[in-house]
């Protein structure tokens, strides 16, 4: 049931604000939420969240705003700054007494720290020792909070901080010698504790510390962090308590965000005696264990989600691994390269996932339920015999193999019913999808002819890259990027009966630069289509076929489709709700007219086609979830590439070549 | 809302910048075409050798916290050294500003990569440039950034970006009018209820 009251929230951009703003929403509560003046809204749209613009210096502008509210959540700080941490922990809590007073809200929930029992306090401890003996003489109805250790995702906190030292660094540096016990507690359990205490009558006029049922010390945690990743060999190296603090106050004038401060010195070198039993039994609160916490915050939740490896870490594996990565249903367990450098850039950008130098070495570690193989196309033939003899769906960028005769070499018995994906992804972009529909719709009746091109700027001198070596790439332009055309003539028309090309080498010496075939099709249908890298003017692959039929033409690009029709020929019932341009003596269907996809879609590189991929991904993702097989598999790819087969067959032949039955598969 | 157009311009080796406009670092495409002749790391030397030799030292002294990473390969560290090569050889041009560009800045967010942001940001702070945030998909963007605690002086985004999601984010928003064309948007009170003194955002619902 959805109530009513609405909480006032301030430091709702912090690590506790974040979680406990959605904690609140989630239990059905309002919140208005205070975030300073230009800062970005961590929060999705919902429609109980309403931001208010403002800050704790100037907290009594808000009386208006709090006047109604059923509580006060007061979570804004400031913990280094030994002027600011004043405005803010102190002369700001006294002046949101005050507001409070005006706008007559009773209640506040003041988050305090387990800092104010140190013997020895910094800044920090010190103005909210002094904020606290503020809240307790307010003549409000208070609850005083005091969360140990609070880890979580947030990039600033200690925990994240020690995260990425045992992430990137070959030692851990602990300030002092990390003994005294702690209990650290997961950010969701502080929001949980926070909403319980709101309407708690138990809980008014006392404090609470907040803490794991495990005490434990730095050490530990930082043992229990390195298990997660895996780093246990890893030694940490203990800073001596005096140079720690003088480091600490060396970078305070150096740093205006220092990544440690005297208090947290101060805070991990004394006992702080947390004593969280109260909570427990008062707010009925029970927080989840230390390494159940710290896999959920390092790892995230794993179940029921598809571990994926990446195979290849180069362009392609990158873009896959950083869709992938949107996917709420993918998790990426495996990241596998040859090269450990690499591998190293790949993990340095953020990507989740282990590190292997071998699929098979990755399968013997790591769960995993599909493949995405992205490696230049020489090495895919190894890979793929890999995932065949394990049975596990995969997905391979195109062309799949440097010579046709390898899908013979492929066992059928272990391809039967597998799942398998080649990146045909112009097939997925929405030109070439609503093309298609129309074609299958005979908007422009019998098929007639065609004319393909495929262009690049990308080749104007001799180059020396894999892909310009013909035993790795399998060839030139036709083979890297033509699949890009000749997968969507595949998609359009199915596969020729006849090829007559040839090809020619301008700038390069073992590959062709450019390519000129004649395709017929069973039905009457014969096209050309024309290849070239080394055309000027084109900064990105672009494919344009303009097909001809009884009743009119069409031209489909990247950018959109053009439909001639003749005189009293119908527009297919496809077209309607697409809103068309004028365009001549027809029409204009811009992309971004065209149906969008039903689900948001994180798209990269819009301009290369970056929601194909997307789409194309998720299809592939869907398939393997559904147990159906992807319509752009192995066969398909198979058949394309037969069709490049037989374009380099006719050239170096000088002869039209016929496709002969039973070839394709 | 106050409205105002600008350039958005790409560096280019020969090219002369139009003063005035925003620069979008670092040229992706112009980079990937180099990494298919000569690497990923061939690709960066060519680009710093032509560099005068007071700007190599600018750049090495300003880098060298990083350089144990920089030689790990550290991706962050490598890519905010490409955008810095282009800041300086951009220097006569007199950019307004700098915008981190959308193949690169929407690969952080896919990857939750904070650093990134965070170091681009003071980059163009220390050149004294605006730095903002070229995204394709705003909504996740803004959200992740505001989670991070990190604010650009602006972002851009493409036309078809929901007005509505814009308008109330309480940030500089350019969008791409044309292919070469920002045009900036300010919110203002205007788009924000004002409420006893302090300025009250609605959020759009999903």
């Amino acid at each position: 049931m959805l109530r009513q009251e609405t909480i006032f929230v301030t430091g709702a951009s912090g690590l506790i604000g974040k979680a406990t703003v959605r904690y609140l929403l989630e239990k059905g509560y309002a919140v208005k939420a205070l975030l300073r003046s230009g800062s970005l809204s961590p929060f999705y749209a919902h429609k109980n969240l309403r931001i208010v613009r403002g800050s704790m210096e100037e907290i009594l502008n808000c009386v208006s705003e709090m006047r109604g509210c059923e509580a006060v959540v007061n979570l804004a700080a400031n913990q280094y700054h030994p002027t600011e941490s004043f405005v803010v922990n102190v002369k700001g809590v006294a002046e949101l007494i005050e507001a409070m007073k005006k706008s007559k809200v009773t209640r506040l929930i003041h988050i305090s720290t387990l800092a104010v029992r140190l013997a020895h306090k910094g800044v920090y401890g010190k103005t909210k020792s002094q904020a606290d003996d503020l809240v307790r003489k307010s003549g409000l109805d208070w609850t005083i909070l005091r969360p140990s250790l609070v880890y979580g995702e947030d990039p600033k906190t200690i925990f994240t901080t020690i995260a990425a030292f045992v992430k990137s660094l070959p030692f851990v540096p602990v300030l002092g010698n990390g003994e005294q016990p702690f209990r650290p507690v997961w950010v969701e359990d502080v929001a949980e504790a926070i909403t319980r205490s709101v309407n708690n009558l138990k809980s008014f006029g006392k404090e609470y510390d907040l803490g794991s049922k495990e005490a434990l010390t730095l050490n530990e945690l930082i043992g229990k962090i390195q298990k997660v990743l895996r780093k246990e060999k890893q030694p940490i190296v203990h800073v001596p308590y005096v140079l720690s603090i003088m480091g600490a106050l060396i970078l305070r004038e150096i740093m205006k965000d220092p990544p440690i401060s005297v208090d947290n010195v101060l805070g991990s070198n004394q006992p702080t005696d947390c004593r969280p039993e109260k909570a427990y039994r008062d707010l009925k609160w029970n927080p989840i264990g230390v390494d159940q916490g710290i896999k959920k915050v390092l790892i995230g939740d794993l179940k029921g989600r598809l571990p994926v490896a990446i195979v290849g870490l180069g362009k392609m594996g990158t873009l896959h691994g950083a869709i992938l990565s949107t996917f709420p249903e993918v998790r990426v367990t495996a990241l596998v390269d040859k090269d450990v450098k690499l591998g190293k850039t790949i993990l340095s950008m953020g990507m989740a996932g282990r590190f292997y130098t071998s699929l098979e070495e990755a399968c013997k570690h790591e769960e995993i339920g599909a493949v995405f193989i992205t490696t230049p196309t020489f090495a895919h033939k190894e890979i793929i015999q890999e995932c065949l003899r394990r049975k596990l769906p995969f997905f391979v960028e195109k062309p799949v193999f440097t010579q046709w005769s390898d899908f013979l070499g492929l066992p059928q018995e272990k391809k039967k019913g597998l799942i398998t994906a080649a990146g045909y992804f112009y097939s997925f972009r929405r030109p070439y999808v609503l093309a298609k529909e129309l074609i299958d719709k005979r908007i422009l009746g019998r098929l007639q002819s065609f004319r393909a091109r495929l262009l690049i700027s990308e080749v104007f001198r001799e180059k020396h890259g894999w892909i310009f070596r013909k035993e790795l790439s399998g060839g030139g332009v036709l083979m890297n990027p033509g699949p890009h055309v000749f997968g969507v003539l595949e998609k359009f028309f199915g596969r020729p009966e006849e090829v007559l090309a040839s090809t020619r080498k301008i700038y390069s010496r073992e590959v062709e630069d450019e390519g000129r075939i004649n395709l017929t099709y069973k039905n009457g249908l014969s096209g050309e289509v024309f290849a070239s890298w080394s055309v000027k003017g084109v900064p990105l692959t672009a494919v344009r076929v303009e097909v001809i039929g009884e009743r009119g033409k069409m031209a489909v690009a990247e950018e959109g489709i053009s439909l001639i029709l003749k005189r009293g020929a119908k527009v297919a019932n496809s077209l309607k709700g697409i809103k068309t341009q004028k365009r001549g003596k027809g029409v204009f269907i811009p992309v971004a007219q065209m149906p969008a996809p039903k689900e948001p879609t994180f798209v990269l590189s819009p301009a290369a086609g970056g929601e194909g991929y997307t789409l194309e991904d998720r299809a592939f993702i869907s398939s393997i979830l559904a147990k159906k097989k992807f319509p752009y598999d192995l066969d398909f790819a198979a058949r394309v590439e037969k069709t490049i087969a037989l374009c380099y067959q006719s050239a170096e032949e000088g002869r039209t070549i016929r496709g002969k039955r039973g070839v394709y598969r | 809302m106050a409205k105002m157009k600008q350039q958005i311009v790409f560096f280019e080796e020969g090219k002369t910048l139009p003063s005035g406009s925003v620069l979008a670092a670092p040229n992706m495409v112009a980079y990937i075409r180099d990494v298919l002749d000569v690497g990923p790391i061939g690709a960066v030397v060519k680009r710093f050798i032509k560099l005068p030799v007071l700007d190599m030292v600018r750049l090495g002294l300003r880098n060298l916290p990083h350089l144990l990473k920089i030689v790990g390969k550290d991706f962050v560290s490598g890519l905010l050294i490409l955008v810095e090569i282009e800041l300086l050889k951009s220097k006569k041009a007199k950019i307004a500003s700098v915008v981190l560009t959308d193949q690169v800045s929407d690969l952080g967010i896919a990857f939750g990569n904070n650093v990134l942001y965070d170091r681009f940001i003071k980059l163009a702070h220390a050149y004294e440039k605006d730095a903002g945030i070229w995204t394709n998909n705003f909504k996740t963007t803004a959200i992740r950034l505001g989670k991070w605690r990190l604010r650009p002086d602006f972002m851009v985004v493409p036309q078809e970006t929901g007005r509505d999601l814009w308008e109330t984010s309480g940030i500089k928003i350019g969008v791409i009018e044309n292919k070469a064309e920002l045009v900036f948007y300010q919110a203002t009170a205007k788009n924000e209820e004002r409420s006893g003194g302090s300025r009250l955002l609605r959020l759009p619902t999903t």
